[in-house]
């Protein structure tokens, strides 16, 4: 593939990916095959997150590289941006199916104590290799711990507002604001 | 509700992207984002805000099945084992997916896939945003050995960039053609290899590259527009 393009980014791979995006969208099957096989294991860990379930995870999956592969075109939604972009068409699958699909919640799938480990702020410090990241890293630790836990719940995990409240047992109308506010805050933080 | 509102749609485009928002409001705000350039841009700083929280998220392989579903569904299986390229996927097993898959993309005026043409034939096609209209209209000349295009005034303005125009020859690496104006009329000289590289192109390509071009001769940029080519005998 294009090897003129190193930008090295989170994955170490988003130049690569930009240049595998630009040839899917010249309907080059190999770069599909090929971006399949680099970023296939964070997609699907980020949809087994949101998804908990393996074979909907998978299907899931499909749903999301049979997309990459008819939305790769769209240039200016991934410029600068490749594996950003393919995580928001990933989590945007998850959370259809979510929102569409869940008829009740199996909270017992990702105890509370399981979801704060390993998602939690901490973990973020280790490999906080770019600007973003960075900024995101600093600015997740000045919000308050359950604005923090409430914000990666929801993005992480995939939570309903009202799914975290059950979750973390406190009133809906808290998490609401939880949520909100830390996200204002966040968005005030990194833009600073 | 005042949608015009920058704060309110960057406040529901956060609640979208960290996946708060209720069914019924997410597809709600799905519909606002396709005419609401604002709400768009709004998404996709917050999607870029909030990547990071992911990138500890641990991978996990997918069985085998997953990449062999994908294939069958985009209806080519088999093709990426092969040591053809993608131009012969798309001949031998053109089907209602690659339609589907290229309606998506910036559609020129025709297809020609299954005829090589001679190259002596005027070659047309444009580049063209859908619901916005041609962006670049591309011809050659009879003798095929200059190209004028034409940009119109849906060109976005870029100083810091310049648009790269390639061949996609069938089976081989993609060739450039020379730089597309940003405005007006330019005419592209075309040399022996250009030339050749169009004969057996059925689409060219607009990419987006450094100031004076792709340095390496390959598209470095990402890839604006695809547009068929129609030669006209």
């Amino acid at each position: 593939m294009n090897a003129s393009l190193q930008m090295k980014t989170d994955t170490g791979e988003d130049g690569q990916i930009e240049a595998l995006l630009g040839r899917c969208a010249l309907r080059d099957s190999k770069a599909l095959s090929e971006l399949y096989r680099l970023t296939s294991p964070q997609l699907l860990g980020v949809l087994l997150k949101l998804l908990r379930r393996r074979a909907l995870a998978e299907e899931a999956l499909q749903d999301v590289m049979v997309r990459v592969w008819q939305r790769a075109s769209q240039f200016e939604a991934y410029r600068g941006r490749g594996m950003a972009w393919l995580v928001s068409v990933a989590r945007n699958r998850a959370i259809d199916l979510l929102r569409s699909q869940r008829t009740h919640l199996s909270l017992e799938d990702s105890p509370a104590h399981e979801i704060a480990d390993d998602s939690g702020h901490d973990n973020l410090e280790m490999s906080a290799t770019d600007k973003m990241r960075s900024a995101l890293d600093r600015c997740l630790g000045g919000l308050s711990t359950e604005q923090r836990q409430c914000i990666t719940l929801a993005y992480v995990n995939g939570f309903s507002h009202d799914e975290i409240s059950r979750l973390v047992g406190s009133p809906l109308g808290t998490v609401k604001s939880w949520v909100r506010r830390g996200l204002t805050s966040l968005k005030r933080c990194m833009e600073s | 509700m005042k949608y015009a509102d920058r704060e309110l749609l960057d406040q529901l485009a956060a609640a979208y992207v960290v996946g708060s928002m209720p069914g019924r409001t997410r597809k709600r705000f799905e519909r606002i984002c396709t005419t609401n350039p604002i709400a768009r841009a709004a998404v996709k700083r917050w999607e870029d805000r909030m990547h990071g929280l992911v990138a500890n998220v641990k991978a996990e392989q997918p069985s085998p099945q997953v990449w062999a579903g994908i294939e069958k569904r985009l209806g080519f299986a088999g093709a990426t084992k092969e040591s053809g390229s993608m131009w012969i996927w798309l001949r031998s097993r053109w089907s209602a997916t690659a339609l589907a898959a290229l309606t998506a993309l910036a559609i020129g005026v025709g297809v020609y896939l299954n005829q090589p043409q001679p190259l002596a034939a005027q070659q047309i096609a444009a580049f063209n945003a859908p619901q916005r209209g041609d962006i670049w209209r591309v011809r050659s000349t009879k003798q095929g050995d200059k190209l004028v295009v034409e940009a119109t005034n849906r060109v976005m303005p870029d100083d810091q960039h310049e648009y790269e125009l390639w061949a996609l020859p069938e089976g081989g690496a993609p060739v450039s053609l020379g730089l597309l104006p940003k405005n007006g009329v330019a005419t592209l000289a075309l040399n022996g290899a250009q030339r050749a590289a169009l004969g057996g192109a059925s689409k060219i390509a607009v990419s987006l590259e450094p100031l004076g071009g792709s340095p390496t001769g390959a598209p470095t940029g990402p890839v604006l527009h695809v547009a068929e080519v129609t030669r006209l005998s």
